[in-house]
């Protein structure tokens, strides 16, 4: 059975005067505020009458370095949000450990906090601005009523809205404004570990750029490790130090965000980056993708072997037969693959020939 | 271009709910010659699918007032009454919309509405209509036609649905195709390979397409020429590469520096957000939120030409000096 562990910590035990652990603070622990080691999440579907397992999350091994952002990148039924939700302690795995190690002092049941993708449906409709963020400090005994008060001035204020906002229904916001209440609400109780779930992906360009330069802002002011979790690249290229690859509820890749989405070393991690598009006409026109179409497989029938074998175009008879693990490819990068690239010749990237168009 | 096969001038539309008035589209003038892909890019609220519904005859008459007209072929569509309007849509312009799952009748079988489709335009037997829907959903890259056909929409994926609607569009063989963000609610490789299906089967049929989006990136694959809309109206138009590459318009401008971009290095650069801000009401509707804002944007800009599109915007230099946007390694990924 699954079990979260959480390593004690007394403040006591920072170790002898003067020894500086390294990590982004002095008196933080010195590992990953969150591991998890063998990760499993099945989910019971019926398939045709009978009952099947979906295996959302099949054996994620997965370190959450302390103060950095992690971004999650992987298309639907990737199981990157069940594992987000797993993260923030959400959802018990079904099997396998969770450890979160949080810093003394850290209040542990507020410690880990979410940011969802729709705020239209994450605030509810009838709570004001004022009552949404003071709720969550109600709810853990946070505060006098005075206090609880002046927080929310202050944490609309954090997040960039007059606070005349206070007295607000969320009807009466934009979408972005909504986002950024919906920040400020999971700031509110001082976490120390955000997951946020394709939270701009329902944004405007130019909204987007607003709330993503505010979550950045606020990750370096208040020293806190991020999750991003994201279908869309190019935003998680912006704000994570590391990308993660989720495929069919595995890890394929992770490694150094500016190195893996530069030069992939998974075929599906490539094949992501190549069709991102591109905004520039000689280049994106120029673009074909190749192969068979590519349909995002059924979590709840995986393919034998490795799991990414009918779209790959590396494949091979022990990729037919034998399930990769996640090795290390270069330094500090990993990939669960038989024929780790970059392979440009095989992996059909971005033709230059004119004659396509 | 010698006569467009679209052309919409003065295009107005207000809808009306009691006292209320919002007016969705304030004076849109576009064409799409024979053959064209012309993309409308904007955010929520700027108009364009509103234009696009004003094309296909769409919008609810007894909530709305459109004013201008909208030529297919010489024809005006406004002038039409419903009746007519039914008779051309899908046989001189058809849509492909955004939610696929949405668009399709979940209790029955895709094969049976896609001939639905067939018979209605070509006045097909059952059999030909048959052997057409089979034809057709081969043409759109369904392995497995025959097959596919007896399937129900929850049976196909998301990007098989989108590639069922396609075919919908198709089967009256339409002269224009408006395809109202086809491609927002799938994943990317999907993506890449609808966005791919759709921009050589309209080439390859000589369709001209009118394509709605807020995706730069998917419109910079699609698009001869590209129309910005804020707030009802065309701010900049241009061929795609000028406009994509050569902003004129603040607004263009604000749009692709708000993309999350790197450098040559693989370095993300800064973002630079166009501040939040209302829409004025007089004046330029952009005025409020852009960096170089003048005196003279209190008077409400012109479409003025330059180059082979237009911009509205009182500066000659809207936008200078402005950082140049790194083309060579292209790294200017689109947003969402």
């Amino acid at each position: 059975m699954s079990e979260t562990t959480v390593r004690p910590h007394a403040a006591s035990a920072a170790g002898p005067v003067g020894a500086r652990v390294a990590g982004p603070a002095p008196s933080m622990p010195p590992g990953p505020v969150l591991r998890l080691r063998d990760v499993h999440v099945r989910f019971p579907v019926r398939r045709a009458g009978r009952r099947a397992h979906l295996h959302a999350l099949h054996g994620v091994d997965l370190d959450i370095p302390r103060g950095r952002t992690l971004g999650l990148v992987g298309e639907s039924g990737s199981g990157k949000s069940t594992l987000a939700s797993v993260l923030v302690g959400l959802r018990r795995p079904s099997a396998g450990e969770v450890a979160f190690d949080p810093a003394p002092g850290s209040r542990l049941r507020t410690a880990r906090q979410m940011v969802f993708q729709d705020p239209g449906s994450s605030l509810n409709p009838r709570l004001t601005v004022r009552s949404a963020l003071e709720e969550p400090l109600r709810v853990h005994r946070i505060g006098t009523p005075g206090e609880r008060r002046r927080r929310a001035a202050e944490l609309l204020d954090l997040v960039g809205l007059a606070a005349e906002m206070l007295g607000r229904y969320p009807h009466e916001l934009s979408g972005g404004q909504r986002q950024r209440v919906a920040i400020a609400r999971a700031l509110a109780v001082d976490p120390e570990v955000l997951v946020a779930d394709e939270a701009t992906s329902a944004l405007d360009v130019s909204v987007q750029a607003q709330v993503l330069s505010l979550m950045v802002r606020l990750r370096d002011e208040l020293g806190l490790t991020m999750v991003v979790v994201s279908h869309d690249l190019s935003v998680v290229r912006h704000v994570s130090d590391e990308v993660a690859v989720l495929y069919l509820g595995r890890v394929v890749e992770q490694g150094p965000a500016g190195q893996v989405l530069r030069a992939p070393s998974h075929p599906y991690a490539a094949a992501l980056v190549d069709a991102v598009p591109v905004v520039d006409p000689r280049v994106q026109r120029a673009r074909r993708v190749a192969g068979p179409p590519a349909e995002p497989p059924d979590p709840a029938a995986p393919l034998p072997g490795c799991a990414f074998h009918g779209r790959c175009p590396r494949v091979d008879d022990v990729c037919r037969t034998v399930d990769p693990v996640l090795a290390p490819v270069g330094a500090g990068r990993l990939a669960a693959c038989h024929h780790p690239g970059p392979h440009p010749e095989t992996d059909t990237g971005p033709q230059t020939d004119e004659e396509v168009r | 271009m010698s006569r467009p096969l679209l052309r919409i001038e003065d295009l107005r539309v207000d809808f009306v709910d009691g006292r209320r008035r919002v007016q969705a589209v304030q004076g849109v003038d576009l064409q799409v010659g024979a053959g064209e892909a012309v993309a409308v890019v904007g955010e929520s609220g700027s108009g364009k699918s509103v234009t696009a519904l004003a094309v296909l005859g769409l919008l609810p008459r007894a909530r709305c007032r459109v004013r201008g007209r909208i030529e297919l072929n010489g024809e005006d569509l406004l002038a039409l009454p419903a009746r007519e309007m039914r008779r051309r849509r899908g046989r001189t312009v058809a849509l492909v919309p955004q939610d696929p799952l949405a668009s399709l009748n979940p209790v029955h079988r895709v094969g049976d509405q896609l001939a639905a489709v067939v018979t209605t335009h070509a006045g097909a037997g059952r059999r030909a209509a048959r052997a057409r829907v089979t034809d057709l959903l081969a043409d759109v890259g369904i392995p497995d036609p025959a097959g596919a056909a007896r399937r129900y929409p929850h049976e196909l994926s998301g990007g098989q649905r989108q590639r069922v609607l396609i075919a919908m569009a198709l089967a009256g063989d339409p002269a224009l195709i408006v395809a109202d963000e086809p491609t927002t609610a799938l994943d990317v490789t999907v993506q890449a390979q609808v966005v791919q299906l759709l921009v050589d089967l309209t080439r390859h049929r000589g369709t001209s397409l009118l394509w709605i989006s807020h995706d730069l990136g998917v419109v910079a694959g699609v698009a001869d020429r590209v129309a910005v809309m804020y707030a009802g109206r065309i701010l900049e138009h241009g061929p795609a590469e000028d406009l994509l590459l050569r902003p004129a318009h603040p607004y263009t401008h604000g749009l692709l520096q708000s993309l999350p971009r790197t450098d040559e290095a693989g370095d993300p650069l800064p973002l630079t957000p166009i501040p939040a801000g209302p829409i004025a009401t007089d004046g330029c509707a952009f005025a409020p939120r852009c960096a170089w804002r003048a005196p003279a944007c209190d008077e409400t800009p012109v479409l003025r030409l330059r180059g082979a599109g237009a911009v509205r915007c009182v500066r000659d230099e809207p936008h200078a000096p402005r950082t140049p946007v790194p083309v060579e390694r292209a790294e200017v990924v689109a947003g969402v």
